[in-house]
């Protein structure tokens, strides 16, 4: 059996957000000091999209996909009790992969449900998956998806490196009327698995009109078209007998 | 106790990551928690509490009802620190 997933993701909104050489100039005057000293690097970059994706319109729905979250936090203090020290209260408490979906909620005052996703490799895709699912339950209200991710720590080894040197994140407001659409589609054709990053080749469906990327086991397509017209819920499954 | 003073502003600072502040700015009986001084809240307590420990070997007791009045200013602290604390060698 091989099966395919397809959806459509009506872009209201996009902003994507790149930090190299970790000083990536966000404006975080939206969020009170006393709490922004308290942000990783990582959160900041996701705050910053999420705000900018989501300035003037009602409350979103937030799915928030990152492969690794926090994962520098969470070494820090894999390290600090290796050496027999005590952890830090401020990283333990924003350690978690939903940490900065819950700093979203508290610093906007959003009380809308929030899911957090990471699947591998393939936390963008799974994440957009969601994002459009629960758009498509109330297709009339917006709904935020981010996506972020950061290198891992050296200590992690070599393996993971061809996922990117640069902390990265992307938001995408999923709301009527939009100004396009992207058709999203995964396949089980054997291709061989992609050395980029997963949400980066998604970007690309931007400046060729379609991309593609995959796992080594399943191929994912994301396929742009301009303008929205009517939207229609479309996000269904189809199975091949092989 | 001029140099621990300064020394405990500056382990504020730098433990609770107080990016607008220089410890020159933290007045010796300032309220540090709460409104109508520095602002710290129960977060900052736990941490400023972790940081103490490692630099001054501090056991602070959770039950300690004491607590909350040694770490109501700078200068609590320093008597704090004088009293139960024991440098470590940095």
């Amino acid at each position: 059996m091989s099966g395919e997933t397809f959806f459509r993701v009506p872009l209201y909104r996009r902003v994507f957000l790149e930090d190299a050489d970790g000083r990536a100039a966000t404006d975080l005057g939206f969020v009170d000091p006393m709490l922004k000293r308290r942000l990783s690097p990582l959160a900041k970059l996701t705050l910053s999209v999420a705000y900018e994706c989501s300035k003037g319109v009602p409350d979103p729905r937030l799915v928030y996909a990152s492969r690794h979250g926090e994962i520098t936090r969470t070494l820090s203090m894999l390290e600090d009790l290796a050496h027999g020290e005590g952890v830090s209260p401020t990283v333990f408490s924003l350690s978690v992969l939903n940490a900065t979906a819950g700093l979203f909620s508290l610093i906007f005052k959003n009380v809308e449900p929030t899911t957090a996703i990471s699947s591998g490799r393939s936390s963008f895709g799974y994440g957009l998956l969601e994002a459009a699912l629960r758009f498509a339950e109330a297709p009339s209200r917006p709904l935020l998806y981010v996506y972020s991710d950061e290198p891992l720590p050296g200590i992690y080894g070599e393996k993971h490196a061809r996922e990117g040197a640069s902390r990265v994140a992307l938001a995408i407001l999923l709301w009527e009327p939009a100004e396009g659409e992207v058709y999203c589609s995964t396949s089980s054709l054997n291709a061989p698995a992609s050395d980029e990053a997963q949400a980066r080749a998604f970007l690309r469906c931007f400046e060729h009109g379609c991309s593609d990327w995959s796992d080594g086991d399943k191929t994912w397509r994301w396929e742009k078209s301009e303008g929205g017209g009517e939207y229609t819920t479309a996000v269904g499954t189809r199975t091949d007998a092989t | 106790m001029e140099s621990l003073k300064n020394e405990i502003k500056k382990l504020i600072v730098d433990s609770l990551g107080l990016e607008d502040l220089s410890p020159g700015d933290i007045g010796d009986d300032v309220p540090l928690f709460g409104d109508g001084g520095i602002g710290l809240d129960s977060i900052d307590a736990l941490e400023l509490g972790v940081a103490l420990r490692k630099k001054y070997h501090l056991s602070i007791d959770s039950g300690d009802s004491g607590a909350r009045e040694h770490f109501a200013s700078v200068n609590n602290l320093v008597k704090f620190v004088q009293i139960r604390g024991q440098k470590t060698e940095d």
